[in-house]
């Protein structure tokens, strides 16, 4: 009888627009797909980073350390995986963790760059440079485009009339949202010392 | 009053969203040159519009131009990405657009790259077209050079198949219009014959003077060295709802300078 019930509801709600039937499961695949696009990305500046540690090397040997910091975070942050399909706020943290933090070991070494005149005038330098910030472009649209789609994701589950269907249908948990945290504010400015 | 909390708190978030906003609006997209900041000369804005509609119309890619006054405090990739996302240039099955933006006061500017174009016109060409082609001629004052030269290596680069010189009208590809400036007679002529035309049919007219006007012809005409067509006999205003988007993606491709 109950079955009965909710099966009667959900052909009403099917009838009319805009209940949630539709938008809700819609929504929650938009948000995996921005997701992977989101992991796409970073994986995209990833590898870019061999053959810009490969240059930087011909030119500034005196800068291992820096280096050496990027191709480990490098390794951390390609090996700190998300699963789309069970995203939760621990493994969302660590994964911009591990991005955050070679986030910060490239834009050190984009600054100790800046010593090399040779380096920065070589052409294959300024490929990678240019590939370098495009990839940063990216990642920027598409987490925003992530953050956006998780928001509207949260506002059919939370917000009525739509929510109506998640509770009686579907059952989905708000999700969390991506925060940028302080690992990640970094990218923003280096300090520059002199 | 279960939700009522919640969607108090979430209109309250919107509302606010709304009010922090930049007061960055997306222009329409009139015709392929939108010249909202009044920088590139008329004759390059009707070469280009004309250049830039024949070229969609023979299957190429579709390149669209802004120009801004002012960003309103956002970057240039954040207001670049606005604009792609509301013109959705190049066919949704393709992703084949690309976008040329130019703040005026920030004097920057961006190629903003759609996704089905990104292997042919790669980051790192879109960064080699800005510093190499337009910055120089920006820093000269030459922006409608720039653009024009800008905009042709652009639609070369994504139509690889098409006669792009041809399209725009261009005999030889030439990177930099000094190196052919007084060698070629029959440009002489045909800018010679732009100037007669341009004294006797708008000489008359006061307010910007025609000194400005004649010049940039001269250098349009040296640009193009050819058939005056292109540079009359189109108007702005004609293009009626020929050239919307199609529904192109974009994901943040391109590069960025300045001048």
């Amino acid at each position: 009888m109950k079955y009965a019930i909710q099966l009667s509801l959900l052909v009403l709600m099917a009838v009319n627009l805009g209940c949630g039937v539709q938008s809700i499961p819609q929504s929650k695949n938009e948000v995996e797909a921005s997701m992977a696009e989101v992991t796409n990305q970073y994986k995209r500046r990833a590898d870019l980073i061999p053959n810009l540690v490969n240059t930087v090397k011909g030119y500034a040997k005196h800068e291992s350390e820096t280096l050496e910091a990027v191709v480990q975070a490098r390794a951390n942050a390609t090996s700190t995986n998300i699963d789309i399909s069970k995203l939760n706020a621990d493994q969302i943290k660590n994964f911009q963790a591990a991005q955050g933090s070679l986030t910060q070991a490239l834009s050190k070494l984009m600054v100790v760059v800046e010593k090399y005149p040779d380096l920065k005038a070589d052409r294959n330098f300024r490929e990678l440079q240019a590939q370098l910030e495009g990839t940063e472009n990216r990642i920027t649209v598409a987490r925003n485009r992530y953050i956006e789609s998780i928001k509207t994701f949260n506002n059919l589950v939370t917000v009525p009339p739509q929510s109506w269907t998640n509770s009686l249908f579907y059952k989905h948990e708000k999700l969390p949202q991506w925060t940028v945290d302080a690992s990640e504010n970094v990218e923003k400015a280096p300090d520059v010392k002199f | 009053m279960r939700y009522f909390l919640p969607l108090s708190f979430l209109l309250t978030l919107f509302y606010a969203g709304l009010s922090l906003a930049s007061d960055f609006t997306v222009p329409a997209l009139k015709s392929p040159v939108n010249d909202y900041a009044s920088m590139i000369s008329p004759d390059v804005v009707n070469q280009l519009n004309a250049s830039l509609k024949k070229l969609k119309q023979q299957g190429g890619t579709q390149i669209a131009v802004l120009t801004v006054n002012t960003l309103s405090g956002l970057a240039i990739e954040q207001a670049s990405i606005q604009v792609v996302d509301e013109w959705k240039l190049g066919s949704s099955k393709k992703d084949d657009g690309v976008l040329l933006i130019i703040a005026k006061s920030e004097r920057r500017m961006r190629i903003e790259v759609g996704q089905g174009l990104e292997g042919e016109l790669t980051d790192a060409l879109s960064k080699r077209i800005i510093t190499e082609t337009m910055t120089p001629l920006f820093k000269e004052g030459n922006i409608s050079e720039g653009v024009l030269l800008g905009v042709y290596q652009i639609a070369k680069a994504t139509n690889p198949d098409l006669p792009v010189e041809s399209i725009f009208s261009i005999k030889s590809h030439r990177t930099s219009y000094r190196t052919n400036r007084g060698s070629n007679p029959i440009g002489f002529f045909f800018i010679l014959f732009i100037i007669i035309l341009l004294f006797s049919g708008r000489g008359g007219r006061g307010g910007r003077g025609g000194r400005g006007r004649t010049r940039d012809a001269l250098l349009t005409g040296l640009l193009l060295g050819s058939s005056g067509r292109s540079t009359g006999g189109f108007s702005s205003g004609g293009f009626g709802g020929g050239f919307s988007g199609g529904g192109g993606g974009f994901s943040g491709g391109g590069a960025s300078g300045g001048w």
